[in-house]
């Protein structure tokens, strides 16, 4: 078996039905050791974030405040998947898929919120005020040195699968929006997204935080101006849309769907598949990727920012149910059921007042955002692995392949990368089982008025 | 010109110095709290200014000054007499630097007077719950200058009300109030500021001891017991029960300093 064979296979292992099953498993465990967070403390998430947002540029005296550092996280997240990916998952899975990757939202926000709150609990701080955190460090101090190993394993693949996830297809995506809609030449492109991200890296967490303060609302406000034109055009299909997700989330026959014209017929299987997977997917929970950016915030309690941590899967959750509902809306999904995501997408915003350049204005956006989180991302994984020394050798690679994704080439590399990415969320997902009595205890000490005690270094 | 400080050099010595060689000129005291002067004329007062006070109550409350830079202008006059050069006002002067001597006042006359105890408890005079009442939060200073008493009164009501417990001198802290911004806390807690680490030992130093919190809001003043706790920089926690109580919510700005107790 060569190498991409190998990869081909655990690619399909670590986004497979089974892995999906152990990603709702331990957001179930995780629920019931926290106390359905999602559930019996949305109120004070949402008081805590959305309620709190005056304060968003008080710190508690840390680099970056608690709003930041979800501004970080959500810019990482909310990407060109929840566009094209969640158009991809209803092509797949029909309507009815889109129900499944509600429920494995709401699973996956106790998930989040564990990740938060163990980031913020076991960070380590130095003199001079910086900070490292993450799953990583957790795995480390939270499950002792002889799991170290595990740590180090989870920090490889985050530092290389952000040369994938975070910066080759992110790249391409804005080199093909820039190609397509406003006919800009890749390598123009590259070498303007090199730059950006470069100058951005360089200022480390500080000025990758002011960016994501912008660019996360910007992303939103776009996504709003994109999305609410075609959603007020399809407004009368909206109540017969949310039927059919419903209705078809079991079982699923298209009578005349199909890309060419023929029946499409759907099995639970297949439509869970594809919700859960999008519900899993799109919000990074149980990748870890999220806490490395919430470790960053500087709280008198970790539970504080585990509610940042509920609030950003409920904006991804807006933004992937709205799509998912105009574009069901729309009746595309019937057209290209089983055929060209990009396509459909392409279609969906031809409608838009102002063409499908709104499309791949958001694209470009929405990758850009990612593709600078997740450099710091893979840069804290880098530093934890070989130390401080490797950071600018890091961000320099970073930019060089920021610079060659909009060229294209490098799939071989893209897939590799995919693939860590997805095993990223094994160290995580142990270290999470083995750590939700501690989430629990936490939350416990929070509602009971308790100092936060962290963790004595080792 | 003559100067030193009347902790070397006590006022009835100095006076029946200048007395002695019959000196004229103005005899400043540059007490921190309590400007004074003293005229002479042929070695005998003629006039005294003590604050608000003139004449024989002004140099009353000077001959009870312990210590306080002095300095002797012999070119200064004056056109005002507030005392009449004579032998029964030489003693006096002379009796009142004895009276002085059997009252117990703190030397720094710029310590705050607070009340302590329970006056109820122990009875008192009118005069000396008149004095116990005026002396709330002044300087000693200022309440020796007590238009009601003589200083000399006021401070033997004061010796014994210090002597009692009633009241306690403490040093006068210039602490501004720290503009914080309220947290919300949850549990069951109540009446307990929560702020930062640092601050509460920067508070604790100040005041050399035990502290509570005063908060002051848009609308009210309240005491709090303080809880230090990590990652507090800028921010004031408070327990549900208390944010109710004060009518505060989560990110609005409060005023809090500490006052001893």
């Amino acid at each position: 078996m060569d190498i991409l064979a190998l990869n081909d296979f655990v690619n399909r292992a670590v986004y497979g039905e089974w892995m999906m099953l152990v990603f709702i498993l331990v957001g179930l465990y995780l629920s019931f050791r926290a106390g359905f967070p999602q559930f019996s403390r949305l109120g004070i998430a949402l008081r805590e974030t959305f309620g709190a947002i005056r304060e968003r540029f008080q710190s508690f005296g840390g680099q970056i405040t608690p709003f930041q550092a979800a501004m970080v996280a959500m810019s990482a997240t909310i990407g060109t998947g929840h566009i094209i990916g969640m158009v991809g998952a209803v092509l797949i899975g029909g309507p009815g898929a889109v129900l499944w990757m509600w429920v494995a939202y709401l699973v996956g926000m106790a998930t989040k919120f564990a990740e938060a709150v163990l980031a913020v609990h076991f960070r380590r701080q130095y003199t001079d005020g910086s900070v490292m955190g993450g799953p990583m460090v957790y795995i480390r101090y939270g499950l002792g040195r002889r799991l170290a190993w595990l740590a180090g394993l989870f920090a490889l693949f985050a530092a290389i699968a952000a040369f994938g996830i975070g910066n080759l297809s992110q790249a391409g995506a804005v080199g093909a929006a820039f190609a397509q809609e406003f006919s800009v030449p890749p390598a123009i492109t590259g070498l303007l997204v090199a730059l950006l991200v470069g100058v951005l890296l360089a200022g480390g967490i500080r000025l990758i935080a002011r960016f994501a303060q912008v660019v996360v609302p910007l992303k939103l406000l776009l996504f709003l101006v994109g999305i609410l034109p075609l959603l007020l055009i399809h407004l009368g299909d909206i109540p017969g849309a949310l039927a059919l997700i419903v209705s078809s989330a079991f079982s699923f026959q298209a009578a005349a769907g199909g890309a060419a014209g023929a029946a499409v017929s759907l099995g639970l299987a297949e439509i869970l598949k594809a919700g859960v997977g999008r519900g899993i997917f799109a919000n990074e929970a149980g990748l870890g990727s999220a806490a490395i950016a919430h470790a960053q915030a500087q709280v008198d309690h970790p539970v504080r920012q585990g509610f940042w941590g509920l609030t950003e899967m409920l904006v991804s959750l807006g933004v992937t149910t709205l799509t998912a509902l105009t574009f069901i809306a729309s009746g595309l999904w019937q057209r290209f059921l089983g055929g060209d995501r990009v396509e459909a997408a392409r279609f969906l915003f031809a409608e838009h007042p102002l063409g499908v350049a709104v499309l791949g204005l958001m694209l470009a956006i929405f990758a850009l955002g990612t593709m600078v989180a997740w450099g710091f991302y893979g840069e804290e994984g880098a530093a934890y692995l070989f130390g401080e020394g490797i950071r600018w050798p890091y961000r320099l690679t970073y930019v060089a392949f920021a610079f060659v994704g909009p060229l294209g080439g490098l799939a071989a590399l893209t897939s590799v990368a995919d693939t860590l990415n997805g095993l990223m969320a094994i160290p995580n997902l142990i270290a999470l089982l083995a750590l939700g009595g501690l989430v629990g205890r936490l939350v416990r000490e929070f509602f009971g008025g308790m100092p936060w005690q962290p963790p004595e270094e080792d | 010109m003559l100067s030193g400080n009347l902790a070397e050099f006590p006022l009835l010595r100095l006076l029946e110095t200048l007395m002695g060689a019959a000196r004229g000129g103005a005899l400043f005291i540059e007490h921190p709290h309590l400007a004074g002067c003293i005229y002479l004329s042929g070695g005998l007062p003629v006039h005294a200014e003590a604050g608000s006070l003139r004449g024989l109550e002004a140099l009353e409350l000077l001959a009870g000054v312990r210590s306080a830079p002095f300095r002797f202008e012999s070119e200064t006059q004056t056109q005002e007499q507030s005392i009449e050069p004579s032998l029964e006002t030489h003693q006096l002067i002379l009796h009142q630097f004895e009276a002085w001597k059997e009252i117990s006042l703190p030397d720094n006359w710029g310590l705050i007077l607070r009340g302590k105890g329970a006056p109820e408890k122990t009875k008192l005079s009118p005069l000396e719950l008149a004095v116990l009442t005026y002396a709330q939060g002044q300087r000693i200073a200022k309440t020796l200058m007590n238009p009601r008493l003589s200083p000399l009164e006021t401070a033997q009501v004061l010796s014994k009300l210090l002597r009692l417990g009633l009241l306690e001198a403490r040093l006068h802290l210039e602490i501004r109030p720290e503009p914080l911004v309220v947290l919300s806390l949850y549990g069951g807690g109540q009446g307990v500021a929560v702020i930062d680490e640092d601050l509460y030992a920067q508070w604790q130093g100040l005041l050399g001891g035990p502290f509570r919190v005063r908060l002051r809001t848009k609308h009210q003043e309240t005491t709090l017991r303080p809880e230090p706790r990590i990652n507090m920089q800028g921010r004031l926690g408070l327990f549900e029960h208390d944010l109710r109580q004060l009518r505060l919510s989560r990110g609005m700005p409060v005023e809090a300093w500490p006052e001893a107790g």
